[in-house]
């Protein structure tokens, strides 16, 4: 099975991609006995039909050919269905493996990519690699069997014939080359166009009510126009281009078919062939025409699969992460202590030699400008990201020493945006608790959160469906939707990414009270740029450009640390009026 | 099926069809008949006559045959191509059309999903009806065609092969109904697929955080086994098609050479018209199945149709009325009614809104601000009440010059793509000179970072301002209100969800952008509120207290919270 790879570092991928991916080889090995099949009773065809048109027309002839050709429609209509499985289930094997390896992917990784790329990859690069590998060890085989079979035996009627089927050949190889790739940049320029169009229309729709207020509708028309009739165009070129190949590869088939029928009826007038050769003669070349296309599409096409095979194996072979030795050190309480901790992003320094500690049943507030590192030390926590230098640690023990598992059981996560995925509210509530919990508890919990009084409003009470087609929620809303989550789950460390952000000031009062309400004496690590949880919070951590600035109360630093007094000073304007 | 129909047909209406090129495909389809059934009768005489000595004529012929149905069958690609590209393109572009002409309210509800594929690529099914009408005509017309000439080489195999026209329609139909099933299945599994993936991949960070890898795989699994199964089905389905091609070949061997060969043997008619006859009668069928795959994809985008056919009947905004080259008067807000839905919004909403004053809104998340500025800018109509300027109704304008007198500076994504002149200019129709371009970046405080970013004006802003801070982005949208020179000026939570230094630099901009216009601005910080000239508490959709921001202090306990927050150290707020 020859994949033609021109780097080296290609045969690794595609050695991964076939070692990872679990192919359903039984399968394969079925379509691929179908194909042979097919081929061979391909081979009896031309001289099956030969004989019926040759004229010799008794019945024994008629029934053996009736029988062939039931028998040809058996093996065809199972060559067809038996070639689909292997091919199905081979793709859905390339997306469990993607998606497996998804699921565990460094987060640098998955932060350094689209993730529309990445869903591309998963659900586009997965079924094309897949389908065309098993076409290549289906069917390339049989191919090149029939091939050489059909020549053996054209050459076996007359040697002429043989070299009048190959006389057009490198034309039609030179022109298969040439089609294919200007197929391949009239399709990209469609697909680039239908982005185009896509794109321009999704951030208009969004962006409607500017299109009002500032009443621009003709303009837009205008300019949608524009882009609609470049699509227009670049389907026109695609189809301009089908003509044009329909035009050529019709001229060459006619050529090829000249060609031998001159040969043909030359060689039958001296006799050198029979009629009945002749005439199967005349089949074969038509097919054997089919198959050298097929064949010379397996080596044009090889670029594709390339591709497609590239990124699904760079996916598959994307770092994933380290699980952690488990059991040599145990956290013994709830405090986390940073040591000189630097961290940074490619070349952007995001900490630098942090120290400070969280300390155990304490609120703690990260504070600080955009940048200054707040968010990322979070992720260092919970080990979203390795430490680049120094240590992050847990009641005792290096983060470093515990496995994920261990480690991120022990944190509740309430992200900025409160994400949630769709589903039923009793889903959105209890995901990530493996413990059966009953609606009663849920309900419970949703009365201490505050959130009760948010779903009295919905008929269907925890089966509502939320997000994606179903009730959508305020911010506010679904703030305390995860905040009543995190008490279900009861992790020992809250970790809390700008909850109030986004919020009016109601609602952020709302959503603080049940923080502090829900979770006392819990650890809790809020990084926030409101300073009324700053208040409310036992210490406060400065960060500015990724190094601590200050650390200590809110009044203390309040009182004697000057950046801090900097980050507060816009306040100042409502200080006069008290 | 006849609804069907009734549903492409209504989406065709008042859209310019280009007959003359449909007209031409029929025309160019029906030469194409022709031509096969000819090609294949010289066929079968060459067949007879290449038995004694081949006839150059003949053979001339034939290559001529040959060259011409080339050129004919290109030509039918290329003309229908055309035509139904054109047929896409235009309703492409009605539906654009329309989609500027929708109220904002259609935007809102479920049906505002997927407008954009509905341009994108639902365009596309709308030429499946012409390409069903003319493969439909083609298939009837050339299998009389053959017929007729089957009927001329010998009648009694020709009315034999009859026989095979309802086993072709039979086995079309079964196609087409299973193919239509499978493919539904197959496209609702790859969306749900799809779906899942999209929400997931985005959302990797919360199923890590919470250990949830291995049931989001198991979930992932049985999403893809689902969708294989399906897959798996559909090609099924082509098998049955394939099958049943073979077994009408079958049938119609066995009627040519069983019949056919006891008529050779009697002499009654030549080997050539034997084969004649066996290539004419598998040409029929082969037709008849293209049209119930035609069919197929025809049912299954009815669905897609009516989808269209919904956006083009919802009803538009109209734009008749006066023009509003009348005199600067409040706004008085009487009695207004909104609901969203069901969902009541406003309810009995009284209030006015004096000229030339700065009105502020403060009020819960929920308690109606955004949904009145969407009234007074008649995004939306008003279920009950109204707003008038002065006395008149404000629905009595022209929407178009209504709209023209306002700026809103909205909270979120403010930025289009496309260069910041091009955002700064938009919708500005007159010539704007370089010098008012940049005094009026210099009162937005943007003409500093602009000139420092590379390109200055005529650099470009990525997909929703990305590559700008969210501070920038608001003061480029005050520049953008600036240049329109809007007598209203709408202003909504302008200053939320930005650092410190942003929020100043937005408040400085904005002060200048506030200057002697009417100005309603709907706050989240006390410290924008304290300057207003009349402060509106809203509450539950009515309001709850007005006056100024002292009165408010004294009477109305929302304010009082309200302005205790933000003096107990809220969020860092302007100082306008």
């Amino acid at each position: 099975m020859g994949v033609r790879k021109k780097e080296n570092g290609s045969w690794r991928e595609f050695g991964y991609y076939l070692k990872t991916v679990r192919l359903p080889w039984l399968w394969i090995a079925v379509a691929f006995i179908c194909s042979m099949l097919y081929n061979e009773v391909m081979l009896h065809l031309p001289s099956t039909t030969a004989g019926l048109l040759s004229g010799s027309l008794d019945n024994q002839v008629l029934m053996d050919a009736i029988c062939f050709y039931v028998f040809f429609t058996i093996v065809l209509c199972a060559d067809t269905a038996l070639r689909c499985p292997a091919q199905h289930l081979g793709v859905r094997n390339a997306r469990k493996a993607l998606w497996k390896r998804m699921l565990h992917i460094r987060m640098d990784y998955y932060d350094s990519h689209d993730p529309s790329e990445l869903m591309s990859t998963i659900t586009n690069d997965a079924s094309e690699s897949m389908k065309d590998l098993v076409r290549y060890i289906v069917a390339f085989i049989p191919d090149v069997y029939y091939t050489v079979r059909a020549l053996q035996m054209i050459s076996s009627y007359n040697i002429w014939l043989m070299v009048s089927i190959f006389m057009l050949l490198p034309l039609k190889f030179v022109y298969m080359v040439y089609l294919g790739r200007r197929k391949f940049r009239t399709q990209a320029g469609v697909y680039r166009e239908i982005g185009g169009l896509t794109a321009y229309l999704a951030e208009r729709v969004r962006g409607l009510s500017l299109i009002k207020t500032y009443t621009n509708e003709a303009q837009e028309l205008k300019n949608g126009e524009e882009a609609a009739k470049k699509l227009f165009d670049a389907n026109m070129r695609v189809k301009k281009l089908e003509c044009l190949d329909t035009a050529v590869s019709t001229m060459i088939g006619l050529a090829q078919n000249m060609i031998v029928m001159v040969f043909g009826v030359v060689l039958l007038q001296r006799g050198a062939i029979t009629m009945q050769q002749w005439v199967s003669f005349f089949m074969f070349s038509a097919t054997l025409s089919n198959t050298f296309t097929a064949l010379i599409g397996y080596w044009t096409g090889m670029k594709t699969v390339q591709g497609s095979l590239s990124r699904a194996a760079h996916m598959l072979m994307a770092p994933k992460e380290e699980e952690g030795e488990t059991g040599t050190e145990k956290p013994e309480h709830k405090g986390i202590t940073f040591e000189e901790v630097s961290f940074s992003y490619g070349d952007k320094p995001a900490l630098r030699e942090a120290s400070f500690t969280i300390p155990d049943g304490k609120a703690t507030a990260i504070v600080g400008l955009c940048g200054s590192g707040k968010t990322t030390s979070l992720n260092l926590i919970e080990r979203f990201y390795e430490a680049g230098g120094g240590r992050v640690i847990l009641g005792g023990a290096d983060v470093r020493k515990l496995s994920l598992k261990e480690l991120r059981e022990r944190f509740g996560y309430v992200q900025q945006g409160a994400e949630i995925f769709s589903g039923t509210l009793r889903e959105a509530l209890t995901y990530g608790i493996r413990r059966s919990v009953s609606d009663e508890e849920i309900l419970a919990a949703a009365s201490e959160s505050g959130f009760l009084e948010v779903m009295k409003r919905w008929e269907r009470g925890l089966d509502t469906m939320v997000s994606a087609g179903g009730v959508s929620m305020s911010g506010g809303q679904r703030q305390r939707l995860v905040l009543t989550r995190e008490f279900l789950r009861n992790a020992e460390v809250l970790l809390l990414d700008e909850p109030t952000s986004a919020l009016d000031a109601v609602a952020a009062k709302e959503v603080q009270d049940a923080v502090f309400g829900l979770f006392p004496g819990k650890t809790k690590v809020i990084v926030t740029h409101d300073p009324e949880l700053m208040k409310r919070a036992d210490q406060v951590v400065l960060l500015s450009g990724g190094a601590v600035l200050g650390c200590g109360t809110y009044e203390e630093l309040k009182a004697g640390c000057e950046h801090f007094q900097e980050l507060l000073s816009a306040c100042e304007g409502e200080v006069d009026v008290q | 099926m006849i609804k069907a129909f009734k549903r492409y047909t209504k989406v065709f209406k008042g859209i310019r069809l280009p007959w003359g090129l449909l007209f031409l495909v029929v025309a160019v389809s029906v030469v194409r008949s022709h031509l096969e059934v000819e090609t294949l009768t010289l066929t079968a005489s060459i067949i007879d006559g290449s038995q004694g000595s081949v006839r150059t004529d003949e053979l001339v012929r034939y290559i001529e045959f040959l060259l011409l149905s080339c050129i004919v069958s290109v030509a039918f690609n290329y003309i229908s191509g055309l035509a139904y590209q054109k047929i896409n393109l235009s309703v492409r572009l009605k539906l654009w059309n329309k989609m500027m002409r929708l109220p904002t309210r259609y935007y809102d509800s479920d049906s505002g999903n997927g407008l954009v594929t509905r341009v994108t690529s639902d365009a596309d099914s709308a030429s499946n009806y012409f390409q069903l009408m003319i493969d439909l005509f083609t298939a009837v017309y050339a299998g009389i065609v053959a017929y007729h000439r089957m009927f001329t080489f010998q009648s009694a195999m020709a009315a034999a092969s009859l026989l095979i026209i309802p086993l072709t329609l039979g086995i079309g139909a079964v196609y087409g109904a299973l193919s239509y099933r499978a493919g539904a299945e197959c496209r609702n599994r790859l969306a749900d697929t799809m779906g899942y993936l999209a929400e997931r991949v985005r959302g990797l960070k919360l199923i890590r955080s919470f250990r949830m890898m291995d049931e989001e795989e198991k979930r992932g699994n049985d999403l893809f086994r689902k969708q294989c199964g399906a897959d798996i089905r559909l090609s099924l389905v082509s098998m049955v098609q394939l099958a049943g091609m073979e077994i009408i070949g079958c049938i119609s061997i066995v009627i040519s050479f069983v019949l056919g060969g006891k008529l050779v043997a009697e002499g009654r008619i030549t080997t050539g018209i034997l084969i004649g006859f066996y290539s004419l009668s598998a040409l029929g069928a082969t037709r008849v199945v293209a049209v119930f795959a035609t069919l197929g994809s025809f049912a299954q985008n009815t669905g897609v149709m009516q989808k269209i056919g919904l956006v083009l009947e919802a009803e538009e905004e109209s734009d008749a009325g006066y023009e509003m080259d009348v005199k600067d008067e409040d706004l008085n807000i009487k009695h207004l009614d909104f609901a969203y839905e069901t969902c009541p919004v406003l309810k009995d909403l009284v209030c006015t809104i004096p000229k030339g004053r700065v009105t502020a809104i403060v009020g819960t998340n929920g308690a109606g601000k955004t949904t009145l500025f969407k009234l007074l800018e008649r995004m939306y109509e008003p279920g009950g009440g109204g707003i008038c300027f002065g006395e008149t109704d404000i629905g009595e304008f022209s929407l178009s010059s209504w709209r023209k007198s306002f700026a809103i500076v909205a909270q979120d994504k403010p930025l289009l793509s496309g260069t910041i002149r091009e955002n700064i200019l938009y919708g500005v129709e007159r010539p704007v000179s370089e010098e008012e371009l940049h005094q009026v970046a210099k009162m937005a405080g943007i003409y500093d970072f602009v000139m420092e970013t590379p390109g200055g004006f005529d650099a470009q802003v990525g997909p929703g301002g990305s590559n700008f801070s969210g501070g920038q982005q608001q003061c480029i949208a005050i520049a953008r209100a600036m240049m329109r020179n809007p007598d209203y000026l709408l202003l909504d939570e302008a200053t939320s969800n930005l650092d410190v230094k942003s929020e100043r630099q937005v408040s400085l901009a904005l002060q200048n952008l506030m200057k002697g216009r009417t100005t309603v601005l709907i706050a989240h910080n006390y410290s924008a509120t304290r300057f207003a000239d009349q402060v509106i508490v809203m509450n539950g959709g009515q309001i709850e207290a007005s006056g100024t921001p002292e009165e408010l202090l004294e009477k109305n306990e929302y304010y009082r919270i309200f302005a205790k927050e933000a003096l107990s150290g809220a969020k860092a707020g302007g100082t306008f």
